[in-house]
């Protein structure tokens, strides 16, 4: 009983072997679990330069020491490989109940490599472990996929799944779960259609590897109750996410008609009280009691779940101001198992291009009925227009050539969350340096920036606020699969973290600096794996890879606002990169020094790296 | 005339999203909102888009926001 199983199951889909994956005891404290995990395994076993939807690339689905035990928001779960819409690491995490369910299967992670030969689903019921049949599932969107494998498992199982998107090597596909939860932008549903793995379904029963489970229980049940005291707590249950849209245009910070503006005028249609308005329920994953997934009747009759990334991206980024018609994109984008964030910024890219008149085929900002076709087109890749944008928003830039690239809002080729950066300097930098290419879920500081600093400053704080961010959000939370909301969002002490990772692991050495010593190790080790990567393509890793989108130095911030006219200044963007790069110790590049590496115990990962440049 | 909006959950508490006060002597702002369950370091004070707190004085002609502070997802 140490917190862990000490395994991970192993399925190769090329030879059906399946084994278990004992690793070194070290990893507990070295990598904590989830992310940590994830990314020791890519750089430790995936092979350099491996094509992302090739067979040997590797597939791993990792919990941490606290997935699915009872306390507050505990069951997520990591899911990573070498990514096809980036070339670099990829990762993503959802709230299921394949997490809870793995760890009671006596399992702390997946490690899928190899390729099926036709579609199958991996039934793990405890220790017996079979690949099956499914061909009758594939084609199936996700909503039928998990109906019809909760018909054969019960509605207990843990269910992953992909839709047509995942199928079709959309590159932004995602894995979904049953209870509506998508996890894995960057495109880590595809790799599990590269592999013929339509879902894997999770049922264990067996007693959890705690070694105080009294006191989890105790310190769990006050933390449910400490969030449910919160002041803000039935404004969170009544609105979730969605609160942020309101919030979004009144700092000119939404992202509007493909990231050209920050406020728009139909705003009042889409916000949190529209939706706390008309939602008919709510969803949420296991073991939260901060529910959030708002759940409306949209405009085909199907129970869509809203949260504000999606909302934003696909309303006032496609100038669509009905929130029963962004329900319609949402619903068709979980069915089909796409990114709702990349696949908004697709659109609205689309949307940027036709207003530019360079396509001979158009979308108006607005046009609901036009953007829904082209979901269906890029879900299933159906014809030349419906292939390109299934590529991502970095590639059509490629394709489109000239002022295209001021159109993508990218960073590393994934597209950015629903942030409005022209006049926010340190978002801009925790969207260019987050370690899987543009994303918020590591740090999002624009409270910071507008309520202590000079928003439109490029002071050092900001770079510190990123980093100390990014260790709490991307690297402790990550690795431990527990939802950061309870602490964002209600102010759920940090320091119940260590405390439940010494009640689960019966090591008393935990503390925050110990577990931010980690987040730093998994930093410089998955930058170490985008170096590493980029290599193999003839690529030098340098820091214009952790540059913020091109519109955002290019274009001015258009529409109304306060902000109008503002926009990011290269020079000054590249002092406060180049602070960050100190604070993380890695050198002008963005490359970990030997120092770094040596005090993160990452000595080998210097070694290599020296082979290398 | 001073303008105070209130951005999210606020103007539920309040009842209000926007309204105009009549400011005769400066005032601060706490003396016009007041959200007692809300922990005062989760309160973002804006007057004319620059940032301040509810110590902060009002004139007469200040647009005042209030939001939440959020984390952002
Ligand atoms: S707060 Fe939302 S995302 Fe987090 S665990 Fe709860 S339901 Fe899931």
């Amino acid at each position: 009983m140490t917190g862990y199983h000490g395994k991970l199951l192993q399925v190769n889909l090329n030879s059906n072997n399946i084994s278990d994956f004992v690793y070194p005891e070290s990893w507990k404290d070295d990598y904590i679990g989830g992310r940590g995990f994830a990314v020791k395994i890519l750089w430790d076993q995936l092979p350099k330069g491996v094509d992302p939807l090739s067979p040997e690339n590797i597939l791993i689905f990792s919990i941490g020491p606290l997935s699915g035990l009872t306390l507050p928001s505990s069951s997520k779960m990591v899911v990573a490989a070498k990514s096809p819409l980036t070339g670099g690491y990829g990762d993503g995490n959802l709230g299921t109940r394949a997490s809870p369910m793995l760890k009671k299967a006596g399992y702390d992670g997946i490690i899928v490599t190899g390729k099926a030969e036709y579609p199958v689903y991996l039934l793990i019921n405890n220790n017996n472990i079979s690949l099956e049949d499914a061909r009758n599932l594939w084609g199936k969107g996700t909503y039928d996929t998990e109906a019809a494998l909760e018909k054969l498992y019960g509605k207990k199982a843990g269910f992953l799944t992909i839709g047509q998107g995942g199928e079709n090597l959309v590159k932004y596909a995602t894995i979904r779960s049953q209870e509506g939860r998508s996890g894995g932008r960057p495109g880590i549903g595809a790799v599990m259609g590269s592999k013929n793995l339509k879902a894997v379904v999770v049922l264990g029963n067996q007693q959890l590897p705690i070694v105080d489970p009294e006191g989890v229980k105790k310190l769990g049940k006050e933390g449910y109750r400490t969030i449910k005291k919160a002041g803000m707590y039935e404004h969170w249950m009544a609105q979730g996410t969605t609160m942020v849209l309101e919030w979004c245009h009144e700092t000119s910070t939404l992202p509007t008609l493909n990231f050209q503006q920050g406020q728009f005028s139909g705003f009042k249609n889409l916000d949190g009280n529209e939706l706390a308005r008309v939602k008919t329920t709510q969803f949420g994953c296991p073991r939260c009691n901060m529910q959030c997934g708002m759940v409306i009747k949209d405009e085909a009759g199907k129970d869509s779940e809203l949260d504000y990334e999606n909302i934003g991206m696909l309303g006032p980024n496609l100038g669509i101001d009905d929130l029963k018609k962004v329900g319609v994109l949402n619903w068709l984008a979980d069915d089909y198992g796409l990114d709702t964030i990349s696949l908004g910024s697709v659109l609205g890219m689309m949307g940027e291009a036709s207003q530019h008149n360079i396509l001979s085929e158009k979308v108006n900002w607005g046009d609901f009925d036009k953007f829904k076709e082209l979901v269906t087109r890029i879900s299933f890749r159906s014809d030349e227009l419906g292939n390109l944008l299934a590529e991502g928003t970095k590639r059509m830039a490629d394709h489109w050539g000239g002022d295209a690239i001021n159109w993508a809002i990218q960073v590393k080729g994934l597209e950015c969350s629903a942030y409005n950066s022209f006049s926010i300097p340190g978002m801009a930098l925790s969207f260019a340096t987050s370690p899987i290419g543009a994303h918020h879920k590591d740090a999002w500081v624009i409270s910071y920036e507008i309520n202590e600093t000079n928003r439109d400053s490029y002071e050092i704080l900001k770079a510190e606020k990123v980093i100390e961010l990014q260790r709490i959000r991307g690297g402790m939370f990550e690795s431990l699969t527990t939802c950061r909301f309870p602490w964002i969002e209600l102010g759920y002490s940090l320091d119940n973290y260590p405390k439940f990772l010494h009640q689960v692991t019966g090591n008393s050495n935990w503390d925050l600096n110990q577990v931010f010593k980690v987040a730093d190790r998994i930093y410089s080790l998955i930058r170490s794996f985008w170096v590493r990567e980029f290599h193999s393509e003839g690529i030098e890793w340098n820091k214009n890879f952790d540059y913020p989108p091109a519109k955002w130095f290019n274009e001015e911030l258009a529409g109304d606002g306060p902000y109008k006219g503002a926009k990011l200044d290269r020079t000054k963007y590249d002092q406060l990169l180049m602070e960050y790069y100190n604070l993380r110790g890695w050198n002008e590049n963005g490359i970990p020094k030997s120092e770094t590496l040596a005090k993160l115990d990452l000595v080998d990962v210097d070694n290599y790296l020296k082979t290398l440049i | 005339m001073a303008i105070v909006r209130l951005i999210g959950y606020f103007s539920s508490i309040a009842g209000y999203s926007e309204k105009e006060f009549i400011i005769d002597q400066p005032i601060k702002v706490r003396d016009i909102v007041n959200f007692p369950n809300i922990p005062e370091e989760r309160i973002i004070v804006l007057i004319n888009e620059k940032g301040a707190n509810l110590d902060s004085i009002i004139n007469s002609t200040d647009y005042v926001k209030i939001f939440p502070v959020i984390g952002g997802g």
